[in-house]
């Protein structure tokens, strides 16, 4: 079978064994990561079922739902009969390219700078609103992770995801760890949220920011920072790893 | 007499001269709305900014800012505005507040949404909000008592007045006894305005069931404030 489009080095990045395999959403978030990342280009087509099936060391079966999954989202199309197999298609537009460019250009040490930063703010912030938030601030944290959860755009969710950690430090009484939020929400805040290469899913966002929640309103400050340095560390983390996959991939 | 009837008093005083600052800002505002009506033009930002010499002659020393902003869609030229002048923190001349109010903008600021505005809106009451971090508008740490402008046409705005957290607790911390035992002066919702010791500081929270409280200001004037009554909380 022919090298159709994606470099050697590419596939062997996006198309790697998954770990915890056997999940369709978990394959179906592999591939529309690459391809969110432009790592596989709009109008290229993917190996055959049977490849990528074996490449990504899952079964033929969850492949094809994972593939039926892209395709109900709009990010693949399969075509059938000869010259047929699954094509991407993502357009890609002015801000998505900027935003790969930036993402590849930012090197390791520059991401986990700015990393550090936000993981001290953000976690101590989230620590100090434990003890000091009121029951009105609670309620109105509680109303942003709804409209996280309930946005449909990447740029709802981006805002919505940037108002509750904004919120958490204004909940901690900090007009200095609510600046330093502000800041580094606008140096790496578009970054976690290329579309369909979102550094932690949406879903998955929404139920770590309502654990975050409970442990504020208990007043738990310790399980709040925990949860908050998990949460950064596995954004920072994601961000790394986007980044090398396309640092390695020939501009 | 209680070793805190200078708190009272002092709770009083301020609360009645803020508002009734930003009172005069209110009758000036509505007078100026009338005034178009009743000549058949429109309500217009140059109509709020014959304003400004009010506004600049009610921003006492004591002020972190203070002015009037307009309910969306009342001024015929502008969809957002706001007349707001502002004290620096250390001495200088009063500065105008300058923010995005273009709502497409992400940044923008929405102040529609803010309980300053929205309560008397929703309520037609006054208000007192805070401290609270004020990250969307001067990014300072302040109190900001509010009144709506209202007249025949309905709700136009409200007028305003910040002061600062720390400011607020100076003027305060005099009438606490530091020699007594621990008091704090406490918002409607717990939250700590002033405080004799360390234990409680500004901003932190204090729990309903601890201590002895006492409501200020006392009487019935303030039965229509939303955000009051505080608490001087003993023990």
């Amino acid at each position: 079978m022919s090298d159709v489009g994606v470099s050697g080095r590419a596939r062997h990045v996006v198309f790697a064994p998954l770990q915890d395999g056997g999940r369709v959403d978990v394959v179906a978030r592999r591939i529309s990561e690459a391809i969110g990342l432009g790592l596989i280009a709009d109008g290229e087509q993917l190996p055959s079922e049977l490849e990528l099936a074996g490449a990504l060391n899952v079964s033929t079966m969850t492949l094809r739902e994972a593939l039926a999954l892209l395709r109900q989202r709009g990010l693949v199309e399969t075509r059938r009969g000869r010259g047929g197999g699954s094509f991407v298609r993502a357009p890609v537009d002015a801000s998505v390219e900027r935003l790969r460019t930036v993402l590849r250009e930012t090197g390791v040490h520059e991401l986990r700078e700015i990393g550090d930063h936000l993981l001290a703010v953000t976690a101590t912030a989230a620590w100090l609103a434990a003890s000091r938030a009121s029951a009105d601030q609670v309620e109105r944290l509680t109303s942003l992770v709804d409209q996280l959860a309930a946005a449909t755009t990447v740029g709802e969710r981006r805002r919505a995801d940037g108002r509750f950690h904004i919120e958490i430090a204004a909940a901690a009484q900090s007009t200095r760890l609510t600046r330093q939020e502000i800041d580094l929400q606008g140096e790496i805040g578009e970054l976690l949220w290329i579309p369909f290469g979102e550094a932690i899913d949406r879903d998955e966002r929404v139920s770590r920011h309502r654990a975050v929640l409970a442990a504020i309103a208990e007043g738990d400050a310790d399980r709040a920072r925990r949860l908050t340095e998990e949460h950064v560390e596995l954004a920072i983390s994601r961000l790394i790893e986007f980044h090398l996959q396309l640092s390695q991939r020939e501009p | 007499m209680s070793p805190y009837a200078g708190a009272a008093t002092r709770v009083e005083t301020l609360l009645r001269d803020t508002f009734a600052g930003i009172s005069t800002l209110c009758a000036h505002a509505a007078d100026l709305h009338r005034a178009a009506l009743a000549e058949g033009r429109s309500f217009t930002t140059a109509d709020l900014s014959s304003l400004r010499p009010t506004v600049l002659a009610q921003l006492s020393p004591g002020l972190a800012g203070t002015g009037v902003i307009v309910a969306p869609g009342v001024l015929a030229d502008q969809p957002r505005w706001l007349e707001w002048w502002r004290r620096p923190a250390v001495a200088g001349d009063p500065f105008p507040l300058t923010v995005d109010l273009d709502t497409g903008n992400i940044g923008s600021y929405d102040y529609p949404l803010a309980p300053w505005f929205d309560v008397p809106r929703r309520t037609g009451r006054r208000v007192v909000v805070g401290p609270y971090v004020d990250y969307a508008g001067t990014d300072e740490y302040i109190l900001t008592f509010a009144i709506p402008i209202t007249s025949e046409a309905g709700f136009l705005g409200v007028a305003a007045a910040d002061i600062r957290a720390s400011d607020f607790e100076r003027a305060l911390l005099p009438t606490l006894n530091s020699a007594g035992p621990a008091t704090a002066l406490v918002n409607a919702t717990g939250r700590v305005l002033a405080s004799n010791n360390p234990a409680t500081i500004v901003g932190s929270m204090v729990h309903a069931e601890r201590g002895d409280r006492q409501e200020l200001p006392p009487g019935e004037d303030w039965g229509d404030c939303v955000g009051l009554p505080w608490f001087l909380v003993r023990g």
